[in-house]
């Protein structure tokens, strides 16, 4: 299990149109995340990914986590792209 | 002080059941608060709502409870239940109660337990409107 697990929620899986996407670990997570704009391109569902990836929080391995945290992620991690809450 | 309940279910909630599990000897005033899916968002007729919740929503609540709780020694007790998936009109989507010796501590610290899970609980909502659209609340 080399790669990063993306889970994507709510808005960001209707925008991927799929809720997760493997990635290359290696790399921090602002990096990481910037490749999800390559799989908008085949999501195709109107929503546009990047705006929802902008307005989101993420988390890594169950923390919360930055954009600009330099740390790499490891192979076999679990990022999750948080849109904003809407309960209640 | 003790967090008595804290789910995230796909079944109906239980308000009644929860207020009822906060009441205590010393609490002078029990506040239950019911968010229901109501007909209208903005002007707009909505026929219903489906939820997601994150896989660990419900632990995550659990956590935001309790940790909500150390700073609140006048409350006694606390719960809440959010719903996920589909939630009709007229439903209840999310309840929260807490219990206090005196009714104005109560009154405020149910409203900013609601705002707090609100804003920090890892759950989304689906709107589907009269006209057949829909959207995900917030998020575009």
């Amino acid at each position: 299990m080399s790669d990063v697990v993306v889970r994507l929620f709510a808005a960001a899986t209707q925008a991927a149109g799929r809720s997760e996407v493997r990635l290359a670990a290696g790399r921090p997570l602002g990096a990481t995340v910037a490749d999800l704009d390559a799989v908008a391109a085949d999501g195709g569902s109107g929503v546009e990914l990047a705006s929802v990836v902008a307005r989101s929080t993420f988390l890594v391995d169950g923390a919360r986590r930055a954009l600009s945290d330099p740390t790499p992620l490891l192979p076999g991690a679990t990022v999750d792209v948080l849109p904003p809450f809407a309960g209640g | 002080m003790s967090v008595v309940r804290a789910v995230v279910t796909a079944g109906p909630l239980d308000p009644e059941g929860l207020a009822a599990l906060v009441r205590d000897p010393a609490a002078g005033a029990t506040v239950l608060f019911t968010g229901v899916v109501r007909d209208h968002d903005d002007g707009r007729g909505v026929t219903g709502i489906v939820y997601e919740a994150h896989p660990d929503a419900q632990r995550m609540l659990a956590a935001l409870l309790a940790g909500w709780l150390t700073d609140r020694p006048e409350i006694l007790a606390v719960g809440a239940e959010h719903r996920y998936g589909e939630v009709e009109v007229g439903q209840v989507a999310f309840c929260a109660a807490v219990a206090a010796a005196h009714r104005a501590e109560a009154f405020a610290a149910c409203a900013d337990l609601v705002d707090l899970v609100k804003l920090s609980l890892p759950v989304w909502k689906h709107q589907r409107f009269a006209d057949g659209t829909s959207v995900w609340v917030g998020s575009v």
